[in-house]
């Protein structure tokens, strides 16, 4: 049905635009170099089924995306090494003449900064886990934890748009609009794809629309940034003096004279800003009962830690992202920004790993004594890691770490994977020793977790296929239960 | 005419040449141009199997009252010969093909033969034609020719389609149904069905080429003609594998040319398993992880986890129809006929939507009501849904007092009833449920001990209690929501907090709240004077909270006008001396234009009153930041008195150096209390500590003064 008001607005449209031109046959093959899929009538190509392929392991992503790059070296990847070569210079053997960012390439000396935090060996993988993260180290055995991963880009925003989209440049969809186009919404009273921003006191990196974009697919699957204050969602009640049937009759007659507008235009952005208006209308009760906290119980509120009840805060969002997650969001996109620590690393670190500590455990925590876990792939990490040596001066337990593209670690959680230690870095925490997964294989190994084969997930744009991994990829069979 | 004589007088020799070919097989060397000639053997080859055919409809079928007439005899004579003609041809094309690479040998060998054959039938048949006149021979013999074209024909077929091509739709074959992963041992389930598929049609106990029986272990263990199989101490591992990577071409690949290759993978799998030492005996869970056996197996075999469902898909149009924005049913993947329900809205939901769902009552295999007001009663319609594995009815309105209906879900693997009343007693009815592995049920009361006990009697299913308010946190700090610091009347204060059931304790009087001395916030507080308000939030279970604090600044007086006896530091300019009296407190980021500053100066700062005032205190609010350098004033004189010349000293404060801890950028607040005096003039004199703290890196450098108001009561 949707194909066949799609074809007649286009087929108008094409009617238009030729008369228009007068120009007879010749313009009917240019309009076909225009608008390459008007003639298209490959119904697979333009609805695509919003179905797994094969059965997901998990339905629901909620991803804490730790943004500015936290150190993996302080926090997960334990080098002693390090420590015992504490301000001595990076061998270049093991550098090999990579490439640095312009905030160190300048520095005579790359000291090698050991961690100055102790690490523990916990859950039954024996992982390495700093003693700045004690609630996340409770939940180990919970935790797919790889140390290998690494990215293309050694800068904040190509780097986090690589994450987001597969692509450094930005204007692809996020991996959450890829979502929401492969498997549709759950709860359709709700967007499926939802952007929730936090804060912390360490240096911060900004974040844009674009990382949470639709790219060239429909505007649906834009994600939908709540707001941090106490209101989530600005301007969802109605104005005084207008009650809900008044609503109504306003967006029904609202809808005639979009539907007319598209009659004219064939725009297929009015019909999404139909669906638009009537999801609003629907999340108008849907979402004040999300975000309505007064009936967690007390333990959750310890759980989480008094913070989850001051709106805006990482643990707030933690707790919002369960509670949309558990009301069907397919893809709930935390950030939390002020990782990106190139000085008074220590300090900085410690603030930013009380802000997520605790909550990021919870958050592992609540959703698997509701018997969610399962369904629900948890992942925290950031765009890159951080480099073993030191920016700027380097004192005995002081120092600031530049960005390191070339290996950093990211959890996953629930969801299908399996939990334990994947990877190992080499002493110096530099390169990786074994098991890399690219930025490409991690998302291809996201989809595959979600149902989805990477490499059929396809939107055909400006005459060209695109995939979220575009064309590289494989699937981390070894993470997967 | 002409070329009917030609035919006839070419089919001699061209049969003849045919047999020379087949019986110097062995020496023929086809040339490339030839090969061209041999490749239009799939075209040919349809002439004579449907002149054939027609000729033997022809001979056979004809009613015998035409077979009278004289051109029938013609008719069939043309096509005798055409058929003879074209299957010589078609045979040696073929025979030229069959020396082409790549074809299954034995086949190729009956299918030639076979081909040739019917090329001399036909030869013989058309020779003799004018001999054999009673018709039972001459049908016998058409027959005769007729099964050994459809028999060449169907080995043709198989050569090029592959065998069983036609009936392969129809009759499935039965795949031996592999255990799942965790069961499955690494021979019997991962080795030896390849051996099945791909070599033992040669090495078995009938056909044993090179020696080799692999159809047994005791039999693959003893190896063939060239020795034992496998050779762990070997490089690369022995005969088996050496045999495996040669290339196609050569003698000794195996499978070899023109049999069914090994893929990839199976490749793999064969090398890690001899590399692995040849297990015969374990199953491969016991290979340790990360074991390469054991993850080309995990890719291979299927987990025991991935369900099956052996019911019918559901009627597609009903699962459309009974599907929309509050209860969203959808199939499990593309071609699962299971079906996951989720109920969405709490007002949406009642006993009669459920039921609505009752045309699909063994499709749905996952029912979510997380949230929705479901009663008791309701359950019996949700025993309906037999094949229901998970079930989440997670803050639910049940008690739990039907919970024995669930009994007739007997595929149920979990069960989530958090946030809802069900009691432990009644958990112990659903112990028929012999798949149910976990039960949730945090949040409802169940205590620890009971879900262990639970567990001792049905030790098939954990119950899942969660986590538990056994810890103390502390609680956060209340928030202050005044917007506005400086009071020109009585203020109300605005604390509160997120937590229900906090209580907040306040101070004015620069001290730290307690939790039993301090007077207990309520909103009536109205603040009348200038000082620093200080609380802390307190509530049972937890640890009191960090104190926040706020200065509050009265202001009476609005000085006309300020002089500044020497200009501030130029990147903190302010607005000059009207930067002190404009009534507007600003926020501690100090390069807003809102303060001004002296790098290791003394400030003076003369205010004027057009009209003269009876002023009793002045407020000086400034920023500390010890890291910054931002000091506090190592002395603070006030002045006051009728003009700027006529002034009289009215206090001295010496402020305390911060402390070594106290580093944090912070508002501070001088506020100097003097008797009540007539002035309309009023001068201050702020003296920097001459350097900063010696425990500070830069010792030797100079403090900074930072001021952005004076509040005059």
């Amino acid at each position: 049905m949707k194909k066949e008001i799609l074809e007649h607005g286009l087929g108008y449209n094409r009617r238009k635009f030729l008369s228009k031109l007068s120009l007879g046959l010749g313009s009917v093959a240019l309009g076909s170099l225009l608008i390459p899929d008007l003639f298209s009538k490959d119904p697979e190509e333009a609805v695509m089924a919003s179905l797994p392929r094969f059965a997901p392991k998990a339905k629901r992503v909620i991803y804490l995306f730790q943004n500015g790059a936290p150190s993996q070296l302080d926090l997960f990847d334990y080098k002693p090494l390090l420590q015992k070569m504490h301000g001595e210079d990076l061998p270049a053997s093991i550098r090999m003449g990579q490439r640095l960012t312009g905030m160190t390439s300048g520095q005579d000396k790359f000291p090698l900064a050991g961690t100055r935090f102790k690490f523990g060996e916990y859950g039954q993988a024996r992982a390495q886990i700093s003693e700045l993260l004690p609630y996340t180290a409770g939940v180990v055995d919970d935790l797919c934890i790889i140390k290998t991963l690494h990215t293309e880009a050694i800068n904040h925003d190509p780097a986090l748009t690589f994450f987001q989209t597969g692509a450094q440049v930005g204007n692809r969809p996020s991996m959450g609009a890829w979502l929401s186009y492969g498997l549709g919404s759950e709860n359709k009273n709700l967007p499926a794809f939802c952007v929730l921003l936090s804060k912390g006191k360490g240096n911060g990196q900004g974040v844009y629309g674009k990382l949470w974009t639709n790219g060239f697919l429909d505007s649906v699957h834009q994600g939908v940034q709540f707001s941090s204050g106490e209101n989530p969602v600005l301007y969802l009640n109605n104005p005084d003096a207008i009650d809900k049937t008044d609503r109504r009759r306003m967006l029904d007659k609202l809808a005639e004279l979009n539907e007319t507008s598209y009659e004219e235009f064939g725009d297929p952005e009015i019909k999404t800003k139909i669906q638009q208006y009537e999801m609003a209308y629907r999340m108008q009760t849907a979402v004040p009962e999300i975000t309505d906290m007064s009936k967690e119980p007390e333990s959750i509120i310890k759980l989480y830690g008094p913070d989850c009840l001051v709106p805006g805060t990482y643990a707030a969002n933690c707790l919002l992202a369960r509670k949309l997650s558990e009301s069907g969001v397919r893809f709930v996109q935390l950030y939390h920004q002020g990782w990106d620590a190139h000085d008074n690393l220590p300090g900085q670190i410690i603030g930013q790993c009380k802000d997520v500590d605790q909550a990021s455990a919870a958050l592992i925590t609540d959703l698997k004594q509701r018997g969610l876990l399962d369904e629900t792939l948890v992942i925290w990490g950031g765009e890159f890691g951080r480099t073993n040596y030191c920016q700027g001066v380097l004192t005995k337990d002081n120092y600031g770490r530049d960005h390191h593209p070339r290996c950093f670690t990211v959890w996953m959680a629930g969801g299908g994977v399996k939990p334990g230690v994947y990877g190992e870095t080499d002493e110096f925490g530099y390169n990786i020793a074994s098991n890399p997964v690219h930025v490409h294989d991690f998302h291809a190994t996201m989809l595959n977790l979600m149902g989805l084969d990477h490499e059929q997930l396809i939107f055909k744009h400006l005459g060209r296929r695109y995939r979220l991994t575009d064309v590289a990829g494989n699937v981390m069979k070894d993470l997967i239960a | 005419m002409k070329l009917k004589n030609a035919i006839v007088v070419t089919l001699l020799p061209l049969n003849i040449l045919l047999l020379f070919f087949l019986c110097f097989s062995s020496k023929i060397v086809v040339p490339a141009w030839l090969q061209v000639s041999g490749r239009m053997h799939p075209l040919l080859l349809h002439f004579p199997i449907v002149l054939i055919l027609l000729y033997a409809g022809w001979i056979l079928m004809t009613p015998r009252d035409i077979k009278k007439n004289t051109w029938y005899a013609g008719i069939a004579e043309t096509l005798l010969l055409a058929a003879a003609f074209t299957t010589v041809l078609t045979a040696l094309t073929g025979f030229l093909l069959s020396k082409e690479q790549g074809y299954e040998e034995t086949t190729v060998n009956w299918h030639k033969w076979l081909g040739a054959i019917l090329s001399f039938l036909l030869f013989v048949a058309w020779t003799l034609r004018e001999k054999i006149k009673t018709p039972a021979l001459v049908s016998t013999s058409v027959l005769i020719t007729t099964v050994v074209l459809l028999l060449g024909a169907h080995l043709g077929g198989n050569i090029t389609h592959g065998e069983n091509f036609v009936l392969a739709p129809v009759t499935k074959e039965k795949q031996k149904e592999l255990p799942p992963l965790e069961e499955a041992e690494i021979y019997a389930h991962l080795v030896e069905p390849l051996f099945e598929t791909k070599c033992m049609s040669c090495h078995n106990s009938n056909k044993s080429k090179g020696e080799l029986i692999m159809t047994t272990k005791e039999e693959l263990l003893k190896g063939g003609k060239s020795g034992k199989l496998w050779d762990t101490t070997l490089e690369d591992g022995g005969l088996l594998l050496q045999r495996l990577h040669l290339p196609l071409e050569a003698k000794k690949h195996m499978p070899p040319i023109g049999k069914p290759q090994l893929s990839p993978v199976e490749i793999n799998l064969l090398k890690a398993w001899v590399r692995g030492g040849a297990i015969m005996d374990k199953r491969v869970i016991e290979l340790p992880d990360g074991d390469t056996l054991k993850m080309i197996a995990a890719s291979v075999l299927k987990k025991s986890g991935d369900e099956t469902y052996d019911f019918e898909a559901p009627d597609e149009r009903k699962v459309q129809q009974l599907s929309n924005n509050n209860r969203v049913i959808t199939p499990l993947a593309m071609e699962s006929p299971a079906l996951a329900v989720s109920f969405y809205n709490r007002a949406f939901y009642s006993r009669k939507e459920l039921e609505a769902l009752q045309p699909l009552e063994t499709q749905i295999v996952s029912l979510n009501l997380d949230n929705m007001p479901v009663k008791d009663e309701d359950l019996a319609v949700i025993a309906r849904f037999k094949n229901i594995r998970k079930l989440i009815l997670n803050a639910t309105d049940i008690t739990g007092s039907t919970l024995t209906e669930l009994n007739k879900l007997q595929q149920l693997r979990s069960l989530s009833l958090t946030g809802t009343q069900v009691k432990a007693e009644q958990l112990k009815t659903l112990q028929t449920l012999a798949q149910l592995k976990t039960v949730y049920v945090w949040n409802t009361g169940i205590t620890d001990q009971q879900a262990s006990q639970l567990r001792q009697s049905h030790p098939i299913t954990y119950y899942h209690t969660g986590f538990k308010d056994t810890v103390t946190l502390k609680i956060t700090p209340p928030i202050i929501e005044n917007e506005e610091f400086v009071m020109t009347k009585p203020t109300t204060l605005k604390l509160k907090h997120y937590i229900k059931g906090t209580v907040i304790r306040y101070t004015v009087d620069g001290k730290d709240p307690d939790s039993i001395t301090s007077p207990i916030y309520d909103t009536s507080l109205k603040l009348q004077e200038t000082g620093l308000v200080k609380a802390r939030a307190f509530k049972p279970g937890w640890i009191g909270s960090d104190v926040v604090q706020q200065y509050f600044y009265k202001t009476t007086f609005k000085a006309d006008t300020a002089i500044l006896a020497s200009d501030p530091d130029p990147s903190y300019k302010g607005k000059g001396g009207n930067t002190l009296i404009d009534l507007e407190k600003s926020d501690l980021n100090f390069r807003n234009g809102k303060w001004i500053a002296y790098h290791g100066k003394t400030i003076t700062a003369t205010m004027l009153f057009n009209k003269p005032a009876n002023v009793s205190s002045i407020a000086i609010s400034m920023i500390k930041s010890v890291n910054e350098h931002i000091f506090p004033p190592a002395s603070i004189q006030v002045w006051g008195g009728k003009d700027k010349d006529h002034l009289t000293l009215l206090q001295t404060l010496r402020p305390d150096p911060p402390a070594k801890d106290d580093r944090d950028r912070k508002s501070i607040m001088f506020d100097s209390r003097f008797a009540t005096r007539e002035v309309s003039c009023i001068k201050i004199v702020l003296q920097p500590i001459p350097n900063v703290k010696p425990w500070l890196k830069d010792k030797g450098a100079q403090s900074w003064l930072f001021l952005d108001e004076v509040f005059i009561n």
